[in-house]
């Protein structure tokens, strides 16, 4: 079925187009919740929370740009928001950890697989996890992000650098294990 | 670009069970729309009764407002009224205890009136006159005797659902069920509040 015939039958609350939706959708939303929330438990359950929105809001999708960036907003303002209720249950330990990664301009652009991007992502501390996805994955400014987190811009940025400082070192552990077992296999 | 080495991320998938997940969410959607088609229901309902309700009341005082005009209608006509021929007379019949005369001014051809005749309503006491007024005092006689007594002065005879009896122009009939009817013209006018005020004129 044509997407643009889904999503008007969503509109008319169609189950099937939904499920059509859904399951076009699902598996890259999936993505964006766990990029965000780390448990994958947690993450199903702000899947089914951003669809459920998804689909009770979806007449007020206008047509412009893709729909899956549409949904990827609604998916991303849920898990923020989730992880704000949490936030406020637990200690903010946001500076004690800005303070344990080095002042390193140092960064590494080599291109890696994208499950070993995800496994670097998910071993970042939230802050750092949360700026970083924004930044480079969502596109949001710093303004923005600043915003959204209800932190200051300069903090945006600073967390950052050090998110992909500290990505970059991940990767660069993840990358020299990987070629020394090859190694050791091929021996 | 810096970050285009993250690019990969924004079109990655993770595998899960969809199915499990999918089954939740269309638990969760139900749940709402039908919470929403429920009330919708429920509101449709309600709707319909309130509707309903009012049509009947309205159709109740439409019904009556209806009779009362009507009747206020025979009352100003006859006031108003210089044409002999729209002149009637009504014969009040209350329960048998007193005949009471109600005559238009110009129906000076009705002689005899109940006041005459009090409680001794008696159609030969009464002289009619077929060019003017006919008036014809039914009240201790019953419908048969009525239509008979109609058919000797040519008034054409009909019944109504309620097998009373419908009389000819300018004729007032009081029925044994004290029901008056009044027909005019082509119209035939169902008087049933005859005993109320807009009825009796005042001298």
């Amino acid at each position: 079925m044509d997407l643009q015939r889904i999503i008007n039958s969503c509109i008319k609350k169609d189950t099937k187009a939904q499920n059509a939706l859904y399951m076009h959708t699902s598996k890259k939303m999936y993505a964006v919740c766990v990029r965000y929330m780390k448990d994958h438990d947690a993450a199903k359950d702000l899947l089914q929370d951003s669809y459920v929105k998804i689909f009770n809001s979806i007449d007020k999708y206008n047509g412009e740009g893709h729909i899956e960036g549409w949904m990827r907003r609604i998916v991303v303002n849920t898990c923020l928001d989730q992880i704000k209720k949490n936030k406020r249950n637990t200690v903010d330990q946001t500076v004690l950890q800005e303070s344990l990664y080095p002042e390193n301009e140092e960064t590494d652009d080599a291109v890696y697989s994208p499950e070993l991007l995800m496994e670097a992502i998910l071993e970042l501390d939230t802050p750092f996890r949360l700026v970083f996805n924004l930044f480079f994955i969502e596109d949001y400014s710093h303004e923005e992000i600043a915003q959204v987190l209800d932190i200051d811009p300069a903090t945006s940025r600073s967390r950052l650098r050090r998110a992909r400082q500290k990505l970059n070192e991940i990767l660069k552990s993840k990358t020299n294990s990987s070629t020394s077992n090859s190694y050791i296999n091929a021996k | 670009m810096p970050n285009k080495p993250y690019d990969v991320l924004k079109e990655y998938e993770v595998d899960f069970d969809q199915q499990k997940s999918w089954k939740s969410i269309a638990s969760r959607l139900n749940t709402s729309y039908s919470f929403w088609k429920f009330s919708i229901r429920s509101f449709n309902a309600y709707y319909c009764a309130g509707l309903i309700f009012v049509a009947g009341i309205s159709t109740y005082f439409a019904i009556r407002s209806e009779s009362i005009s009507e009747i206020k209608q025979a009352t100003i006509s006859d006031e108003k009224n210089t044409d002999s021929s729209l002149n009637y007379t009504i014969i009040k019949n209350d329960k048998g205890k007193s005949n009471e005369v109600i005559s238009h001014p110009d129906s000076r051809d009705i002689t005899t009136s109940a006041k005459d005749n009090n409680n001794k309503a008696n159609p030969e006491n009464e002289k009619i006159s077929p060019q003017t007024n006919q008036v014809i005092n039914f009240s201790n006689l019953d419908l048969d005797t009525v239509a008979e007594r109609n058919s000797q002065l040519g008034i054409p005879q009909n019944k109504d659902k309620n097998n009373s009896a419908l009389v000819k122009r300018d004729s007032v009939v009081s029925s044994p069920r004290k029901k008056i009817y009044v027909s005019r013209k082509d119209t035939i006018y169902k008087i049933d509040t005859v005993y109320k005020k807009p009825v009796t004129r005042k001298r």
